[in-house]
């Protein structure tokens, strides 16, 4: 085939164009030839019945005047014509009269003349027609003629006595025709060759010399130095020799940029010390430079081109990435081939190496053919990196793996899970009150705290289990491998977390002191459709949140309820900021009575009406607007308001009793920064004296910033505020602070009220807390009193403030006007009869 | 890559020259050659009939007379042909291209002066009806009869009779007398006719020959080459076979055998190295009997003026190559 392709156009052509010509020209004159032999027959046919037809007169005259001499002549004259073979006279006895052969004269016919036939003689004379007959074979016309040899006299009737016979041969005027037709075609031939010749010339003259010249010129062509290429060239050879020489320029200063681009490239390699590598896949060869050796510490001879060199120094470990990352890169995923890996050196250690490649060259069906690439030297930036990634990915204080490395993990479980259709579990666990206890008893404690926590649940899990700490108290423990159905998942998950709480309950032992917590668990699942690490965790982190909110359990599976719930969170923020928008809040005032039923005070509670008869429970959006720092202006908007009304009330005139207008405070608002002058901004605003204002502050408040709030409750305090702990005995509570704090009321919580008739436990605990606060001369307000029994028992035991649905639900502002009305008229009418009874006495 | 060129050329060049040579070679048709009946003619039908001459090759065309030969050899359709001196003069005269390759044969007595038996003499003729061929050998012949005689043109009667209807017309007693040839002559004599006088008695003796067309190739030349050699083969048969090639030839014309032989008798066959003899040298012996018989035709008004050299009608080579190749 490559024979072939060498073979000059120079003959190729010519012999296209001559077989072409060949064929055609050979069809043309078989047909032409066919046509001509056809015509000469025709023509034969009619020559030879001419013939007979004049030798009919000539004959039938000569013999009937008996001239026979001059008869003869007619017929050996006749014979003259070259293809004419035989002429005879036969007379009806099948003599031959005459002939132009001598010898046959006087003969038998039948036996002396060739192709005759004696049968024919009768029909002939009888029917006095002409017979034509042709012998294909002998390619022979035979024609049989009647003919009048003796004169009847005086009659008119001819009579036919004999025959002529002539016998004309084809063959001749056949092969004188192919001969002729045949110098015609070697003619035409001729002459073809001669154009072909000429052609030929031409071609080799114009197109084949220029070409050859141009390909040896290209062939000894030195690029380093330009010289001009022959540009004589005709035609399309003319633009070709230019095409090239462009070419050439552009390939020169293509070749001189690559040969600069080389050399800096050349001089980054050995500035970057890296080794270079050339893998023919192909061949399976691959050239590996020197300095690729020398980083194996090897002599550039010691290594040969065989990619066993390489692929057997690949740490089997790392064998496997190597060839992943390489197929990545051969499927097209990935641009470059990337990978670092150790590769044995040869010391037999091990060094890390990063190895970047590149395909360059592929064959026609996309497969990769050769690779390109570096080899760069990264043990030392391996050491550190490690060190790093521990650093990063692992927290100092439990020497567990932190939020980074837990995130890697759970991405590389949710991958492994999905491949091997198993479920696992992620348990975010947290302890509420562990940031009161690192900002109580300092963060050596909390960190001691945690080190336990850590060790605990690290004694729990086994392989491929997975424990890690987030923040504060927040610890993930990640479950892998647990069942294929998700339910049974959950089920082992659950146990496991039961397992955990069951260890964590276990009070833990610090330095000083022993200590319990309360743990929340947080359960979810995946692998999870279209989840990725950070989804996961954060479906556990809200689990987690749910139990802490769940009175009932401490352990919580993420739901999507869970979610629904988030979401409707988020929605009631956007409605709330609405709300404060179109003031729709408002404020209610439950009153507050002493013992003997006098109206002391009240407590300004926020409502909102959304309109279309909705009111939105205040259980309901506190919670959200304090998670989400909305508590900050409805915080400012309650005080504002409820210090305006108070003012206004102040000035309408209040009853005798009443000395306490109670507000919530919550913890976030307590700690902004600027709260007091925004205290004192209201204050200057309405006038209003803040002796009567009590605010109510929850024990959690103090978990946190302890002194910060303390010193802010001076301050509050010296501008004349008084304070109550509000929800006393459901939080964290320390007797010091009580004494610290200038707080002048403690609020039973109404969940001791409640079951106080019901339960004993319940008695003893809310007589406590009246004594703890008549002990410290704090008035004691018992919320939620809803029973006159409940009134009896807490008269009884010297609580001196009560509120709840027994004393009055809480009341509009208009409502709430007309019940201070009413009280002071009350007073007002007593105050008079009072007078009068002691006017008498008087 | 240039010995491919090389060989392809070599290739194309050769087939070009062979094409070239088969484009400029006519067709071969066979060789034509006629003659009239004549004994030493004879053998040139003798070789064909002894099988010396391909058929597809040779043609053997068997005419009747010298005036069918003369006919067919001015209109072309022959390539060779047996003529006497005098006929052959007939045909340059009338500007036909030829050449003499051969001498066949001196008529000795072959031709003769033939009358009815009751005309004893030449005398005899007068006023008698005298049939002839207008050839010389004819006019010779009165020529001498006129000279021997009183008689003239005025006192006989002439008719020109074609050689081969000569019989006939003698037979119907159309004529008293007539010129004849053999073996006609022999025939006539053996009815009863007698012969007055014959070619011996003439001083100019009537010599045969074999002409070939003038514009022949060089394939025609090597043919005729070789129907001279079996010419002369058959000749030699002849020689040593004379009773078979008498009744092979008598067959031919009709004859029988030994009237043929007698017919041979007046004849004097000359052999090739001896027609090379005559043919040869500068005046030729042939030249200058050409020379003499053409004056002498023209003289009686047989002939026109003959403007051709007669030197040139003279062709050795074939005959030479026919002898010694």
């Amino acid at each position: 085939m490559n024979k072939i392709r060498r073979v000059s156009l120079l003959i190729i052509l010519p012999a296209i164009f001559l077989s072409i010509f060949f064929v055609f020209q050979t069809m043309i004159f078989i047909q032409d030839f066919r046509q001509s032999q056809d015509q000469l027959y025709v023509e034969a046919e009619q020559d030879i019945k001419g013939l007979a037809g004049q030798l009919q007169t000539s004959l039938s005259n000569a013999l009937m005047r008996l001239e026979k001499a001059r008869a003869q002549d007619f017929v050996s004259t006749a014979a003259l014509n070259e293809n004419v073979q035989t002429v005879a006279v036969v007379d009806k006895n099948q003599q031959i009269i005459l002939s132009n052969n001598f010898r046959e004269k006087y003969m038998f016919s039948k036996l002396q003349l060739e192709r005759y036939e004696g049968a024919v003689l009768n029909r002939v004379i009888n029917d006095n027609e002409i017979v034509v007959k042709y012998f294909k074979q002998s390619k022979e016309l035979v024609v049989y003629a009647p003919l009048q040899m003796i004169s009847k006299g005086n009659s008119l009737n001819r009579k036919f006595n004999g025959i002529i016979f002539i016998r004309y041969s084809l063959e001749s005027a056949y092969s004188e025709l192919a001969h002729s037709k045949l110098i015609e075609l070697i003619k035409q031939c001729a002459l073809l060759l001669l154009t072909v010749s000429l052609s030929v010339y031409s071609l080799n003259r114009l197109v084949i010399v220029p070409l050859k010249r141009l390909v040896n010129e290209m062939r000894s062509y030195d690029l380093t130095s330009l010289s001009e290429l022959t540009e004589k060239g005709v035609g399309e050879i003319g633009f070709l020799q230019r095409a090239f020489s462009e070419l050439i320029v552009d390939v020169s200063d293509n070749m001189n940029e690559l040969a600069g681009s080389e050399q800096r490239l050349l001089y980054a390699l050995r500035g970057a010390r890296d080794g270079v590598w050339d893998w023919d896949i192909k061949q399976d060869q691959v050239f590996f430079s020197n300095r690729w050796k020398e980083i194996l510490g090897y002599q550039p001879e010691d290594i040969k081109a065989d990619i066993i060199e390489w692929e057997t120094r690949i740490h089997e470990d790392d064998l496997y990435n190597v060839f992943n990352d390489f197929c990545e890169h051969f499927v097209g995923r990935d641009s470059f081939f990337e990978n670092s890996h150790r590769i044995r050196c040869k010391n037999g250690d091990y060094r890390w190496v990063l190895t970047r490649g590149q395909t360059v060259s592929w064959d026609n069906k996309g497969n990769p053919l050769r690779v390109i690439g570096t080899m760069t030297d990264v043990s030392a930036y391996k050491v550190l990196h490690t060190s790093i990634k521990y650093q990063t990915q692992y927290d100092e204080v439990t020497e567990l793996p932190n939020r980074t490395g837990l995130i890697s993990h759970i991405s590389d479980e949710n991958i492994r899970q999905q491949n091997n259709g198993l479920f696992g579990a992620l348990i975010v666990i947290d302890a509420q009150q562990f940031s009161a206890i690192n900002e109580l008893d300092g963060n050596h404690k909390g960190e001691q705290l945690l080190s336990l926590i850590a060790r605990r649940l690290e004694k729990l899990i086994s392989v491929p289990d997975y424990v890690a700490r987030l923040r504060g108290c927040e610890f993930v423990v990640v479950l892998s491998d647990l069942h294929s159905d998700r339910e049974h998942a959950a089920q082992i998950s659950m146990r496991f977390a039961e397992q955990i709480a069951l260890t964590l309950k276990q009070p833990f032992n610090l330095t000083s002191e022993k200590l319990t917590l309360k743990f929340a668990y947080g359960i979810t699942h995946f692998p999870s459709e279209g989840l990725q690490a950070e989804d996961i965790l954060r479906q556990a982190a809200m689990a987690m949140k749910t139990a802490q909110d769940n009175p009932l359990s401490n352990i919580s599976f993420f739901a999507k309820a869970i979610e629904e719930k988030i979401n409707r969170t988020h929605q009631l923020q956007s409605k709330i900021r609405q709300g404060l928008d179109n003031n729709e809040f408002t404020l209610c005032f439950q009153p507050r009575t002493n013992s003997n039923g006098n109206l002391v005070g009240a407590e300004a509670l926020c409502r909102w009406y959304q309109g279309n008869n909705t009111w939105v429970e205040p259980a309901d959006f506190i919670p959200v607007a304090e998670e989400s720092d909305l508590i900050i202006p409805l915080g400012e908007w309650v005080l504002l308001n409820a210090f305006t009304q108070l003012k206004h009330w102040v000035k309408t005139g209040l009853p005798q009793y009443f000395k306490t207008l109670s507000l919530n405070v919550s913890p976030k608002q307590l700690l902004q920064d600027n709260f007091i002058e925004t205290i004192e901004q209201y204050l200057l605003q309405t006038d209003v004296d803040p002796s009567l204002i009590e605010i109510e502050i929850t024990e959690t408040v103090l978990v946190s910033n302890t002194e910060l709030i303390i010193n802010k409750l001076h301050e509050l305090r010296r501008l004349g505020f008084r304070f109550a702990i509000d929800d006393f005995g459901t939080g964290y509570s320390s007797f010091q602070y009580l004494s610290i704090l200038p707080v002048s009321a403690l609020k039973i919580d109404q969940s001791f009220i409640v079951n106080l008739m019901q339960q004993h436990s319940q008695q003893l605990i809310v007589t406590a807390i009246i004594n703890m606060g008549k002990s410290l001369n704090l008035e004691v307000v018992a919320e939620g009193v809803e029973t006159q029994q409940q009134l009896d028992f807490l008269i009884d035991k010297g609580c001196s403030q009560f509120q709840g649905y027994l004393v009055s639900a809480p009341l509009t502002t208009i409502d709430f006007q007309k019940l201070l009305n009413s009280r002071k008229d009350k007073e007002t009418k007593l105050q008079n009869s009072t007078i009068k009874l002691e006017k008498p006495n008087s | 890559m240039n010995i491919y060129i090389d060989k392809c050329l070599k290739i194309v060049s050769s087939l070009c020259l062979t094409l070239f040579i088969v484009a400029c070679t006519p067709y071969q048709k066979p060789l034509t050659i006629g003659a009239a009946p004549w004994p030493n003619f004879e053998f040139a039908f003798l070789a064909g009939e002894l099988g010396y001459l391909d058929k597809d090759k040779y043609s053997l065309l068997e005419l009747t007379s010298p005036t069918s030969v003369i006919q067919a050899f001015q209109t072309a359709k022959l390539d060779v042909a047996f003529l006497s001196l005098d006929e052959v003069l007939t045909l340059v005269a009338l500007g036909i291209d030829l050449k003499i390759v051969s001498v066949i044969d001196r008529s000795r007595g072959g031709d003769a002066l033939i009358a009815k038996p009751e005309i004893k003499t030449l005398e005899q003729l007068k006023w008698h009806s005298i049939g002839y061929e207008n050839k010389a050998a004819g006019a010779l012949l009165l020529d001498k009869v006129f000279s021997l005689t009183e008689l003239n043109n005025q006192t006989v009667q002439l008719f020109e009779v074609k050689q081969n209807e000569l019989k006939d017309a003698y037979l119907r007693g159309d004529i008293d007398a007539l010129i004849v040839k053999e073996p006609v002559k022999q025939q006539l004599l053996a009815l009863g006719a007698r012969e007055l006088i014959n070619s011996k008695s003439l001083s100019l003796p009537i010599i045969n020959l074999m002409v070939v067309r003038g514009n022949l190739d060089q394939e025609k030349e090597v043919q005729i080459t070789h129907f001279l050699k079996q010419f002369y083969r058959a000749q030699a048969f002849y020689e040593d076979h004379t009773a078979e090639a008498l009744a092979s030839m008598s067959v031919r014309l009709q004859l029988y055998p030994y009237i043929l032989k007698n017919a041979f008798a007046n004849t004097h066959f000359i052999p090739p190295k001896e027609a090379l003899m005559l043919l040869s040298g500068s005046p030729s012996n042939m030249q200058l009997r050409a020379e003499e018989l053409s004056k002498l035709m023209s003289d009686r008004r047989m002939l026109s003026q003959i403007q051709t050299n007669l030197a040139t009608l003279i062709s050795t080579r074939i005959l030479e190559q026919a002898i010694y190749e």
